[in-house]
């Protein structure tokens, strides 16, 4: 029995090791790195920001839920570090016109129609390893072309991110992404008073909620012994 | 010292550079401007199974049934021309194009050859023949201290003849080396004058007396130490590549193939000329008679065979014609390539070249109005926007309008979705709205603001935006002369 149990203790350290992105109910090894999003209330939830690295899932259901600030909210934080930032449009829908000169400047804009050609443009740009950010704005894409993406493509998409340490943000209308790192649902309830708003008060309406994160402390599936 | 290049058979060898497989087997070149075409060239393998000059097309497939016909073709001899001249400029600045196939160099001053080194002549040359072997061309090279005496080693060499003790080199060759006329050569060998050095024993006086003023040109060819000035040439900075296909193609594998040959070529002739490429150009002659050419933009320029040939493949997936084709050509524009010295502290990307190649797939795939980067138009008209090329390395610092004065960020619909709108009241408010997006009673609606612009332009516009809720979405609504519209969705 006491063999058992190191040979099972053996294999969830192997695992966790080889799969760092699934749920082993073990402790995290190391500090998870974050990448700050611009978005107060979302970078206190999970303590710094975006994991690095690793795919996140921003579930954005129903109307005014605010996932257009956070995107905006984003943007804006790279560019003021410096950096630059892939965004492939699922249904061609940023607002050009609510951001800076100088933020636009750091966007590279993939205007798509479709799913699938947003899934593949979105493959090129983990491939191409020159993105240290990558934002899928799957939101207003129809939920029957969203549920036809195979399962597949989000493990292929973690296998290319452990090749190259590129943080993905992925907006979607319901819970979608197979193997993310972390899910959080956001809400906002906007109405037309918020129209009249300054861009910088929006954030601080938005709510948001931990569904799911790896690596976090919970009860093991299992017990050695 | 002089170095002359000489290419044998430089016809054949300019029709079989994309084709350098065929050299092992038997090939015939015609040439079509002749009536009757009749061969003009001919492999080794050919001739060693009876093919050969003079015989047409059908006799020499009647000697060799598995002969393979080949035209001839002046693109593509003058691209082998562009393309020796442009490998001969990488090893001396003084080149004069001698003869169709024949090249001749001034090495006066090439620091790699002072002191006359035989080993260091022998070394500079192989390395000139494995630049023209890039090509696709074979070369026998000769060094002498004429051009006369050059081109005789390059000729009547194995393949680099170095001429180091000059008189005994021209008397070990035959009379023919100085081509005299067929009587002149009859009435040698008559007299028993088998190579130079025999004829040169004779007294020239003699020699003219008997065979005329043509004599003097013998002699004159045999000198060792007249020398005369080039006729220099300078390299043409195009760099063209031409295949014309024995059948029509209708699939794309050929034309990558063929492309491929003329990628890497091109890269090099651009190496040795410390250019880069900054947009290629390809023509396609369809079967019909049609020309399609299409300018493919590099947005970072470069030499890299690779990156050039990626951009011509992401192009030809995409491309679809009428006809099959049936000659193409490709040519690279070139430029200085970029210097730039990046600042410490700067995000920059990790690949460039990387970049450009993924930037190019997506822009092929989906358009460039559909990739790229994107700049607000000079005017107040919402969502007026264009799309860049993206320039990550010399965006602007953080400047610009407050941020606060911005519009609140919505989700935009492109394009607009027309809507059905019943309004009321003296501002003429929407109150019901049916369309894609939503139906339904309008809860609340807050506006108008009206906005017009560009009315000294023939594209003057005026719009009247609310934004409306319905049901839980809040709208943009739009109205503009051609109707109401939905323009987008805040999230």
């Amino acid at each position: 029995m006491v063999t058992q149990a190191a040979n099972i203790v053996q294999l969830r350290h192997l695992l966790a090791g080889r799969f760092p992105h699934l749920r082993q109910g073990l402790p995290s090894a190391r500090p998870v790195e974050t990448v700050p999003t611009g978005v107060g209330a979302l970078d206190d939830l999970l303590a710094g920001g975006l994991p690095r690295g690793e795919c996140t899932e921003l579930i954005a259901a129903g109307a005014g839920s605010g996932s257009a600030q956070v995107i905006h909210g984003l943007l804006r934080r790279v560019a003021a570090d410096g950096q630059f930032l892939g965004l492939v449009d699922g249904a061609d829908s940023f607002d050009v016109n609510a951001v800076e000169p100088f933020v636009l400047a750091r966007l590279l804009w993939v205007r798509c129609s479709r799913v699938d050609q947003a899934m593949k443009a979105a493959d090129l740009l983990l491939r191409d390893r020159n993105f240290p950010i990558l934002v899928l704005d799957l939101k207003l894409n129809p939920a029957g072309q969203l549920r036809r993406i195979p399962s597949s493509t989000w493990y292929r998409f973690s296998r290319l991110q452990e090749q190259n340490p590129c943080t993905v943000l992925v907006v979607t209308p319901f819970p979608l992404v197979g193997g993310a790192a972390c899910r959080v649902r956001v809400a906002a309830g906007l109405g037309a008073e918020d129209t009249g708003l300054a861009p910088g008060q929006l954030p601080g309406r938005l709510r948001f909620h931990l569904v799911d994160q790896a690596g976090a402390e919970a009860e093991p599936a299992f017990r050695a012994g | 010292m002089f170095a002359v290049l000489y290419l044998p058979q430089f016809p054949l060898q300019a029709a079989l550079r994309h084709e350098p497989e065929l050299w092992t087997g038997p090939v015939a070149l015609v040439d079509p401007a002749r009536t009757p075409s009749l061969v003009c060239g001919l492999t080794d393998p050919a001739r060693q199974r009876g093919v050969s000059e003079g015989l047409t097309p059908t006799q020499a497939m009647a000697r060799c049934g598995d002969v393979a016909i080949r035209h001839r073709s002046s693109a593509q001899e003058a691209a082998a021309h562009q393309a020796i001249l442009q490998c001969a400029w990488g090893f001396s600045p003084h080149i004069e194009a001698t003869a169709p196939g024949v090249f001749t160099l001034d090495l006066r001053g090439l620091a790699c050859l002072s002191g006359n080194d035989p080993e260091g002549m022998v070394s500079w040359a192989a390395q000139v023949r494995a630049a023209l072997e890039c090509q696709h061309l074979r070369a026998r090279i000769g060094v002498g201290p004429t051009p006369n005496l050059s081109r005789h080693a390059a000729r009547w060499g194995a393949g680099i003849e170095i001429v180091s003790d000059a008189a005994a080199f021209i008397g070990s060759l035959p009379v023919a080396a100085l081509e005299p006329s067929s009587d002149v050569a009859a009435v040698l060998q008559n007299w028993g004058i088998r190579n130079v050095g025999e004829l040169l024993a004779l007294r020239p006086e003699e020699v003219v007396d008997r065979l005329g003023l043509e004599a003097l040109a013998l002699f004159a060819a045999a000198s060792i130490h007249v020398t005369r000035p080039l006729n220099l040439a300078r390299p043409p900075e195009c760099f063209d590549e031409a295949y014309e296909f024995e059948d029509a193609v209708e699939t794309m594998e050929p034309l990558l193939f063929i492309l491929r040959r003329f990628v890497d070529p091109l890269s090099h002739r651009l190496a040795l000329s410390g250019l880069a490429a900054e947009r290629l150009i390809l023509r396609l002659r369809l079967d019909s008679g049609e020309v399609l050419e299409r300018r493919l933009a590099i947005p970072r320029p470069t030499r890299v065979a690779d990156i050039l040939f990626r951009v011509l493949h992401t192009h030809l997936e995409t491309l679809r014609t009428d006809s099959p084709v049936k000659a193409l050509a490709l040519t690279a524009d070139p430029c200085r390539p970029e210097q730039k010295q990046l600042g410490l502290f700067e995000a920059a990307l990790r690949d460039p070249q990387q970049f450009q190649e993924t930037l190019a797939r997506l822009t092929a795939w989906l358009g460039p109005e559909r990739v790229g980067n994107p700049v607000r138009e000079n005017t107040h008209r919402p969502d007026a926007f264009r799309m860049l090329p993206p320039d990550f390395e010399n965006a602007p610092e953080s400047s610009g309008p407050n941020p606060d004065s911005l519009p609140v960020p919505i989700r935009r619909f492109r394009p607009s979705v027309p809507a059905e709108v019943r309004t009321c009241g003296e501002d003429n408010a929407p109150v019901y709205l049916k369309c894609t997006v939503a139906q339904g009673k309008l809860k609340r609606v807050v506006g108008p603001w009206l906005v017009s612009g560009d009315w000294w332009q023939p594209c003057a516009w005026e719009r009247e935006e609310w934004d409306a809720v319905a049901g839980e979405k809040v709208l943009r609504l739009v109205r503009k002369p051609d109707g109401w519209f939905v323009e987008g969705i805040l999230d």
